[in-house]
C-alpha cells in the first residue's frame, strides 16, 4: 500500500497495481470513475467540480462549466391566487443541452399577461420574480425567455376573494308547508373587487328553531347565486336562518312553518277480550292534511272514562299510523269517552259498543 | 491391547459421529422453532432510513418559510436518495432510483450507479449540513446548498485501489412531485480536505482483560447490565495486576430505540473504570456482519451516539473500531471491509479528534491493514506459540513508531478428551509463555476474565463442542474460583509492567 499525503491535505490511497494500470480516477458529484471510462464521455461534461487522481501526481481539480442555455423550465404558482391577497411566484430554471443548471447572472425575461415585462438574474440556475397579479378574476399566462430560448407557457388563475363577499339571503315571507321542499337563495354574490363568485362555491344555510332544534344544509352557487333546498320535516314552527361562507355570515332571515293538521279525527275501535277481561283499543289511522300517515314513534296521549266510572290514562306512540293499547274492561264498560292528544291535534271520541272482531289479517295486538 | 485400542478408537469415532448428527438435528430444530408474539415481528419490515441532514438557516430570506416540517420531509428525501444511490451502486439495480431522483439527476444517478457497480467504485455521503437557498412560493421547487462528508473508493481484487474522504460543497435542486420530493439536479461546487492523518500517540503499557460478566456475555451484556457485578469484576481485574479492560459495544444495541439507556450504562462503566485507574479500550460495531453501502449511514449514526460519550472519559485509552474485520474479508471482499474501516476512522476522527483509533485484526498477518489511517496497531494472537515473537517483530517493524498491542490472547481450559483441546494446567502454561513471547509489545489483553456457562451462539456458533470450548477461556471458572491461569497471567502482567518500567 502507498499512502501519499497530498498538498491539499487529502489522503489518497493507491495500491501498486494502480501504478501500472490506466490513468487513475476521476471524482465528481456522483462518485468516482476509472479515468479511462471518464474521458470523452458525456459524464465529463456534467457541470461541477471534478478531481483527477493520477498515480504519482497531486490530484488535479477542474471545473466543468455549463454551456449556453438550451431549455427554460417555468414554474408558476400558486395556481389559484386570491384577488388582491395572494402574490404569484414565477420561477424559471435554465438548463444547458446536457441538463446542467446554467450559471449565475444569466438575465431572464418574465412576461406576465397584464404586466410589464420583468427581468431576473439566475442564481444557481434559477431566476424568479414575485408579483401581485391584477384584482380581476381570470386565467393569466406567463412566459420566460433567455438568450434564444423561451419556456412553455405557464398559467395561473385569479379567483374571487371569498373572504370579502357580502352575503345576503333572499327573504321568504310565506308560511312554509310541512313535509315540503322549500328553496332559499342568496342575492348574486361578488367580492370587494366586484368579481362575481361564479359557479361551485359552497355555502352553508344554518337555521335555529324556537324549540331549540337546528337544521343545516349546503348550497352551491350557479351563476353567482347560491340555492338551498330544505325539507320541512320534523322541524319547529318558527326559526331564524343565516348563510355562512368561511368566517362570514349573512344577516338573519325568518321562516315560519305551518304546523301539522289532521284532515279529520281518527277512527276508534274497541275490541273485547272476554277471556282476559280486557279491552283492545285501536285508534287511527293518524293522517296529515297532505294525506301522509304520521311516522312511527309519534307520541300519543290517551285518556278514557268508562261507563263504570273507571278512568285510565295511556302514553304511547304510533306504529304504522295506529295507536293500540289494552285496558281492563268488558262490554259493560261501554259506552266510553276518550280524549286523544297528538301532533296533529286533540280529539274527543266516543265509543258506544264493541267493534266486531277483525279478520285474522287485520289483527294488531293479537 | 491393539484390539482394545482399535475398539476404543472406533467407539470414539462413533461417538463423535453421533454427536455430529445430533448437533445438526439440534441446530435445524432451533432454526424451525422460533416463536413470535406478533405478525409484524415475523415479517421482515423495511428499515426506515435515518436522516443524515442537519439544517442551518437559509443563506438569505426565502419567499416561502422553511418550516420544521419541511426540514423533516426534505431531509428525509435527501437521506433516502443517497441511501438508494448506495444500494444501487452495490446491487446494480438502478430502477429504484426513480423513486428518489427525477429529471437530469435521475439519468446521472442511474448512469453513475451502474458504472460504480461495474467498476467496483463507490460514493457514500455520511453527513450533510444543509442550507436552504431557494423555495418556491407554492412549495414545488426547493434548492439547498450542502456540505457533506463524502467517501469515495475504488475496489480491486487484492484490496483498495483508491480511498478518498472530502468535504463536498454541493447545490441540489428538488422537485415536489405527486409522490414527494425528488432530487432534480445535483452539482458539486467545491471541495475541502478532510484530515485523515493519524496522530502520534503515547500510550502507557497496558495489560488487561477482555471483559464480559460470567452470566451476561456478548449480546446479554448491555441488556443485563449490572453495575454491582461489573464493579466486583473490575476489582478482580485490578487484583490480577491488570490496568486495562477491553469491552464491546454491539452495533444494534447502540442503534436501538432505547439506546439512551445503554449509553447511560456506558457512562457508568467508564466511571467505574476511572475510579479504579483502569484504562478502557471500547470495541465498536460488535457483531456487525454486513458492509453494504446503505448500512454505512446507520454506522455513522452509531458513531455520533457513541463517540461523544467516549470523549468525555479519561479512562478511554484508545478506541477499537471493529473486532476482527479481517474475518469478513472472504465474505465481503477485503477492499470493501478496508474502505469501511477507513471511512469509520475518518468519521470517528471528525467526531472525537482527541481519541486514538485502532482496529483489532484477528491475526498478525493483517495487523498493518489500514495502519496508515490508525494511531495504534493491534491484533490478536491465537496462532501456535512458536513464532509469536517473530510475528510481533514483523508487525512492529511495519508499524514504525506506532504503539503495537496484542488485544487478544487466550487458551481454553476445556478438555473434551484426555486434555484435548485444553486443560486448566495447559491454559496456565500457554498463557504464561504467550505473555513472555509478547514482551516486546506495548500491551497485552487476555481473553477472557470469566468462563461463560452460556456463550452467545451468534458470536461462537451453536455446535456443542464449540460452545464448551469457547465457554472455558476464563481465568475464573463458572463458580468464580480462580483457575491456575489466573496466577500465571497475574505474574506475567507484573513482569511485563516491571520490564516496561525498567525500559522507561
Amino acid at each position: 500500500m502507498i499512502a501519499k499525503p497530498l498538498i491539499s491535505g487529502l489522503i489518497v490511497l493507491l495500491t501498486t497495481s494502480a501504478l501500472a494500470q490506466d490513468r487513475g480516477y476521476v471524482a465528481d458529484a456522483f462518485g468516482v470513475v476509472p479515468a479511462a471510462q471518464f474521458s470523452e464521455t458525456e459524464r465529463e461534461k456534467w457541470a461541477g467540480v471534478q478531481q483527477v487522481i493520477i498515480p504519482d501526481h497531486s490530484p488535479r481539480m477542474s471545473q466543468s462549466h455549463p454551456k449556453q442555455v438550451d431549455n427554460v423550465l417555468l414554474f408558476v404558482g400558486p395556481k389559484s391566487a386570491v384577488a388582491g391577497t395572494d402574490q404569484v411566484h414565477a420561477v424559471a430554471i435554465g438548463l444547458d443541452r446536457l441538463g446542467n443548471l446554467v450559471g449565475g447572472g444569466e438575465a431572464v425575461s418574465l412576461v406576465v399577461q397584464g404586466h410589464d415585462t420583468m427581468t431576473a438574474q439566475t442564481n444557481f440556475g434559477i431566476a424568479d420574480q414575485l408579483f401581485m397579479p391584477e384584482t380581476a378574476v381570470g386565467m393569466f399566462h406567463v412566459g420566460a425567455s433567455t438568450g434564444q430560448r423561451q419556456s412553455a407557457r405557464g398559467e395561473f388563475r385569479v379567483v374571487p376573494d371569498l373572504a370579502s363577499v357580502d352575503l345576503q339571503i333572499n327573504p321568504r315571507t310565506d308560511v312554509l308547508s310541512q313535509e315540503a321542499f322549500v328553496e332559499f337563495s342568496t342575492y348574486a354574490l361578488s367580492d370587494q373587487y366586484d368579481n362575481p363568485v361564479g359557479h361551485g362555491v359552497a355555502l352553508a344555510l344554518l337555521t335555529a328553531f324556537e324549540d331549540g332544534g337546528y337544521a343545516q344544509t349546503t348550497g352551491i352557487t350557479v351563476d353567482d347565486v347560491a340555492r338551498f333546498h330544505l325539507l320541512t320535516r320534523a322541524m319547529g314552527l318558527n326559526g331564524v336562518t343565516h348563510t355562512t361562507l368561511g368566517a362570514r355570515q349573512s344577516g338573519p332571515a325568518t321562516l315560519a312553518i305551518q304546523s301539522f293538521q289532521a284532515p279529520h279525527p281518527p277512527e276508534i275501535q274497541v275490541f273485547g277480550r272476554p277471556s282476559i277481561e280486557t279491552l283492545h283499543i285501536r285508534i287511527g289511522p293518524f293522517l296529515t292534511d297532505r294525506g301522509y300517515v304520521l311516522n312511527d314513534g309519534v307520541p300519543v296521549y290517551v285518556a278514557g272514562a268508562q261507563h263504570s266510572g273507571a278512568q285510565f290514562e295511556l302514553n304511547g306512540w304510533l306504529r304504522d299510523g295506529y295507536f293500540e293499547a289494552l285496558v281492563p274492561g268488558n262490554a259493560q264498560s261501554l259506552p266510553m269517552d276518550i280524549s286523544v292528544a297528538t301532533q296533529t291535534g286533540d280529539f274527543m271520541l266516543r265509543v258506544e259498543a264493541l267493534t266486531p272482531p277483525l279478520a285474522s289479517s287485520q289483527r294488531g295486538l293479537e | 491391547m491393539r484390539r482394545k485400542i482399535i475398539n476404543i478408537g472406533l467407539a470414539g469415532l462413533g461417538l463423535v459421529s453421533v454427536l455430529a448428527t445430533a448437533s445438526i438435528g439440534y441446530e435445524q430444530a432451533l432454526e424451525r422453532d422460533k416463536v413470535y408474539d406478533y405478525l409484524d415481528q415475523a415479517l421482515l419490515a423495511p428499515d426506515e432510513v435515518r436522516q443524515i441532514v442537519d439544517w442551518g438557516p437559509p443563506s438569505s430570506e426565502l419567499v416561502r418559510p422553511f418550516t420544521p416540517v419541511d426540514e423533516r420531509k426534505i431531509g428525509k428525501a435527501m437521506s433516502e436518495a443517497w441511501s438508494a444511490f448506495a444500494v444501487a451502486q452495490d446491487t446494480g439495480e438502478t430502477g429504484i432510483l426513480a423513486d428518489y431522483f427525477t429529471g437530469v439527476a435521475l439519468d446521472r444517478a442511474q448512469s453513475a450507479a451502474s458504472v460504480a457497480h461495474d467498476t467496483g467504485t463507490g460514493l457514500v455521503t455520511l453527513e450533510i449540513t444543509g442550507q436552504p437557498e431557494f423555495y418556491h412560493l407554492d412549495g414545488s421547487v426547493f434548492q439547498a446548498r450542502a456540505r457533506s462528508l463524502a467517501i469515495r473508493f475504488a475496489e480491486a481484487t487484492d484490496g483498495l485501489n483508491l480511498f478518498q474522504a472530502t468535504r463536498d460543497e454541493t447545490i441540489t435542486t428538488f422537485m415536489n412531485e405527486s409522490s414527494g420530493w425528488r432530487v432534480f439536479s445535483h452539482e458539486r461546487t467545491g471541495i475541502d480536505p478532510v484530515n485523515t492523518s493519524p496522530r502520534k500517540v503515547t500510550i502507557k503499557p497496558l495489560v488487561g482483560m477482555n471483559y464480559y460478566p460470567a452470566k451476561t456475555p456478548w449480546r446479554a451484556f448491555w441488556s443485563g447490565f449490572d453495575p454491582d457485578i461489573i464493579a466486583k469484576d473490575f476489582d478482580a481485574i485490578r487484583a490480577l495486576g491488570a490496568n486495562a479492560v477491553r469491552v464491546f459495544l454491539p452495533r444494534e444495541t447502540f442503534l436501538a430505540a432505547n439506546a439512551q439507556a445503554d449509553l447511560g450504562n456506558l457512562v457508568r462503566l467508564l466511571r467505574m473504570a476511572e475510579e479504579r485507574n483502569i484504562y478502557v479500550v471500547p470495541t465498536l460495531f460488535d457483531l456487525k456482519s454486513d458492509y453494504a453501502l446503505a448500512g454505512w449511514y446507520e454506522d455513522a449514526v452509531y458513531l455520533t451516539q457513541v463517540m461523544p460519550v467516549l470523549s468525555q472519559s479519561d479512562a478511554v485509552a484508545y478506541v477499537d473500531l471493529k473486532n476482527e474485520p479481517d474475518l469478513d474479508f472472504e465474505g465481503h471482499g477485503r477492499a470493501r471491509v478496508e474502505a469501511w474501516v477507513r471511512a469509520m476512522a475518518v468519521l470517528a476522527r471528525e467526531l472525537s479528534p482527541e481519541l486514538a483509533l485502532t482496529v483489532g485484526w484477528s491475526t498478525a498477518d493483517h495487523a498493518l491493514v489500514a495502519a496508515d489511517a490508525l494511531d495504534v496497531v493491534t491484533y490478536h494472537e491465537y496462532q501456535p506459540l512458536p513464532g509469536t515473537t517473530e510475528r510481533l517483530e514483523q508487525v512492529r517493524t511495519g508499524a514504525g513508531t506506532k504503539p503495537v498491542m496484542v488485544t487478544e490472547i487466550g487458551q481454553t481450559a476445556w478438555s473434551a478428551l484426555a486434555g484435548w483441546p485444553g486443560s486448566p494446567a495447559r491454559q496456565a502454561k500457554e498463557l504464561a509463555a504467550r505473555i513472555t513471547a509478547l514482551n516486546a509489545s506495548d500491551g497485552i489483553f487476555v481473553w477472557t476474565l470469566h468462563d461463560f456457562p452460556n456463550p452467545d451462539p451468534l458470536a461462537v456458533g451453536r455446535k456443542p463442542w464449540v460452545q464448551k470450548s469457547q465457554g472455558a477461556f476464563g481465568l475464573f471458572d463458572a463458580n468464580g474460583n480462580a483457575k491456575p491461569a489466573a496466577k500465571s497471567v497475574s505474574d506475567g502482567f507484573t513482569n511485563f509492567l516491571k520490564g516496561k518500567a525498567h525500559d522507561q
